[in-house]
């Protein structure tokens, strides 16, 4: 099936009253939970998972994945309006955005972030329609070599990238994956610092994890912070929200660019949406025409973000769907979603369950039109949810995360567990160390154990079989030459730094 | 050595002019002094956040150590056939962490960002830790309380104590929280069919 009929296939599928009401369900979700700081994709989606695996795969997916892009949308609303990313993706925007908002042009603002993020989001999911299939066919080819070194080269990556020092990154990647080793053995079957309990034969329930480690952690830091600050007005009329024509032709260069640099930076595992929303306003910002205003309301300063990080959505799903390789946080609780259904995400996923991914890609399309729609005229009523006290929000996530935990396997262990990761991962921010890399390596240790000892047992314990073969030899190579640049690089830690600087 | 200083040419202007009154607070004394304040705290909260960071590197490598033993005392290294074992990746792991903790502490005692003050400071506010942990053990004690009591009532429980936390005094805000657990029990136990437990104390 090529890309073409593939697509077809699934809007066929995605166009069903079922699909398209959790589709809208799961934007605007994803648009509240952008908007309101304190609850991010990962955390929502990890809730929603026991609710969301009661529904057809195709249907729970699409409500998944219109979260995930569904709060890129939002997370402008705040950059803009108040100066805090609703999302670490809006990070970028709050620079220009803030300014113009400061000017009395917040409606244009906002306005130009949704129009940048529907094209740009158009052009991450057609890239992802036709590299996808291609990536898949790639990957088919993947044995136990390839996908070992896959998964260390993704890790490499995802440490790197996160976070301002590579060596908490390292910490929490072993952490992750010493968490995952825990349960039952399967080339053995023996059980692996299960304590005796019963519960924890099965390994540590991923979703008590997540929930625990994203929901709970941040809840837990945001408690902390209780300052206010103030709402700038936002316009009521659609038409104060549209930016003029002047603005549109000044702005399509950064779009498109931002579009084009997201993708393939969301492609890289770790790389994630702030990397690119950043990557795309340094290259706006020199290839402008008026360069000098960029960080005092220019508005191709909150295209070119917004663009790329609405974008990279659509390249991060390559990996993910052909590989089976989560770029981020939410990317490792969609790999978790899958596993639940009973789908074996990797290069096969494509060929054996094709009737699932190309309605989710089918829907992607169809959530940009749908995201477009809802942000221009409810962006009102959405600012209007800021003024909500954090003190009303928190008690009510907490709750839905004891809910969303206790529902997996009606077991008050994993409750227990929530609790516990909800500590761990507070703490983990206090102590800027990032999360991310401990949630990704939990869910890609056991694939990258198994596949380490399979190749270990093909070549007879000799690890020379990474480089006999070219693929995980390029890929190592690749993953150390990335460490090597990155860590001793100058001009690369100067580009680390700035990201840090404006992610402070 | 300038608080050695100070106070001695104090006492040496009062014994020379006592009489004189006391000039006007000049304003950029006030800001002079404003940002020597803040210059203290800045070097205190680099001086715990070195401390921090070291003893971090500490106990992670005497985790790391722990979880070595028990992982080569517990499991097998390697298979019957030679093959990597269900010990072989706990081994390299705990290895890895043991030595990421020595590096972390040995970075922050010896580098030469933590010793000249360069590197970025944590956030460690004691009143705002304070707080979130206690919210942190309200979660505890509605977890524990979820059996016996059940969910609706230790629900209760939670936005109880996270009320008196946060010192909540509105009233709306009270009516609004204590509605939280009810509507949570409407939406996940009677429209979503998931089955929240009852409590053991009333069954």
């Amino acid at each position: 099936m090529n890309a073409f009929e593939g697509l077809l296939h699934g809007f066929e599928s995605a166009i069903t009253p079922t699909n398209l009401l959790w589709l809208i369900v799961g934007c605007l979700l994803g648009t509240l939970v952008g908007i309101l700081p304190g609850l991010g994709p990962p955390a929502t989606i990890s809730i929603l998972l026991p609710i969301a695996t009661g529904f057809d795969p195709a249907t729970g997916l699409i409500m998944m994945a219109g979260i995930y892009y569904g709060a890129k949308y939002g997370g402008s609303t705040t950059s803009i309006l108040l100066n805090i990313p609703g999302e670490s993706s809006s990070v970028v925007t709050c620079i220009d955005g803030y300014e113009m908002a400061k000017k009395g042009r917040a409606g244009q603002a906002l306005g130009i972030a949704a129009i940048g993020s529907f094209i740009a989001g158009t052009i991450g999911v057609i890239g992802l329609t036709f590299l996808a299939p291609v990536a898949a066919d790639v990957a088919v080819h993947f044995g136990p070599p390839e996908y070992s070194a896959l998964m260390v080269f993704a890790l490499l990556l995802v440490i790197m990238l996160a976070g301002d020092s590579m060596l908490k990154g390292f910490i929490s990647m072993f952490i992750g994956l010493f968490l995952a080793t825990i349960g039952t053995d399967l080339f053995s079957g023996e059980q692996r610092f299960t304590g005796g309990q019963i519960e924890l034969a099965g390994g540590i329930e991923f979703i008590a994890l997540s929930v625990g480690i994203f929901a709970i952690g941040e809840v837990l830091v945001n408690i902390e912070d209780k300052t206010e600050k103030k709402l700038f007005e936002v316009p009521k009329k659609l038409r104060e929200l549209l930016p003029s024509k002047q603005d549109i032709k000044k702005s399509t260069p950064a779009m498109l660019q931002g579009g084009v640099v997201g993708f393939l930076i969301g492609i890289l595992p770790g790389a994630g949406s702030t990397v690119a929303s950043f990557v795309s306003y340094i290259i706006a910002k020199k290839t402008s025409k008026t360069p000098e205003e960029f960080g005092h309301g220019s508005i191709e300063g909150v295209a070119a973000p917004e663009a790329a990080n609405n974008s990279e959505t659509g390249g991060a799903m390559v990996p993910l769907l052909t590989m089976g390789i989560p770029g981020s946080g939410t990317g490792a609780v969609l790999l978790g979603a899958l596993v639940l259904y009973g789908l074996n995400p990797g290069p096969l996923l494509f060929h054996e369950h094709g009737d699932v991914v190309w309605p989710i890609i089918a829907s992607m399309y169809l959530g940009n039109v749908a995201l477009l729609i809802m942000n221009l005229p409810m962006v009102p009523f959405f600012a209007k949810l800021l003024n909500t006290p954090y003190k009303v929000l928190y008690p009510a996530i907490l709750l839905i995360s004891v809910v969303g935990v206790y529902s997996v396997n009606f077991s008050l262990f994993d409750v227990g567990l929530l609790v516990v990761f909800g500590l761990l991962g507070y703490i983990m921010r206090k102590l800027d160390i990032p999360p991310a890399p401990l949630v990704l390596a939990f869910v890609l240790g056991p694939i990258a154990e198994n596949s380490i000892r399979q190749s270990l047992l093909l070549s007879d314990n000799s690890p020379i079989i990474y480089l006999q073969r070219p693929i995980s030899a390029v890929l190592i190579g690749v993953a150390v030459l990335l460490l090597l640049v990155l860590t001793f690089g100058r001009r690369a830690r100067k580009v680390r730094e700035q990201v840090i600087e404006i992610d402070a | 050595m300038d608080q050695d200083v100070q106070p001695k040419a104090e006492a040496r202007a009062e014994k020379v002019a006592p009489a004189d009154p006391a000039p006007p607070p000049d304003p950029v004394d006030e800001s002079v002094d404003g940002s020597v304040d803040q210059d203290a705290h800045h070097q205190r909260d680099e001086r715990v956040t070195r401390v921090v960071h070291i003893v971090l590197g500490l106990v992670i490598a005497a985790l790391g150590a722990w979880l070595l033993y028990r992982s080569h005392t517990e499991l097998a290294f390697r298979g019957s056939n030679g093959e990597p074992g269900p010990g072989y990746l706990p081994v390299l792991l705990t290895t890895c962490l043991i030595g990421m903790g020595l590096l972390l502490s040995a970075v922050w005692l010896f580098g030469s960002k933590a010793r000249h003050g360069d590197a970025p400071t944590l956030s460690l506010d004691p009143r705002g830790m304070g707080r979130a942990l206690l919210v942190w053990l309200a979660l505890v004690v509605c977890a524990l309380t979820i059996e016996p009591l059940g969910f609706l009532l230790a629900g209760e429980v939670l936005v109880l104590l996270i009320m008196g936390i946060e010192r909540i005094r509105s009233i709306p805000l009270i009516i609004t929280l204590l509605l939280v657990p009810p509507a949570m029990y409407l939406l996940f136990d009677t429209l979503l069919e998931v089955q929240l437990p009852g409590g053991t104390l009333w069954y």
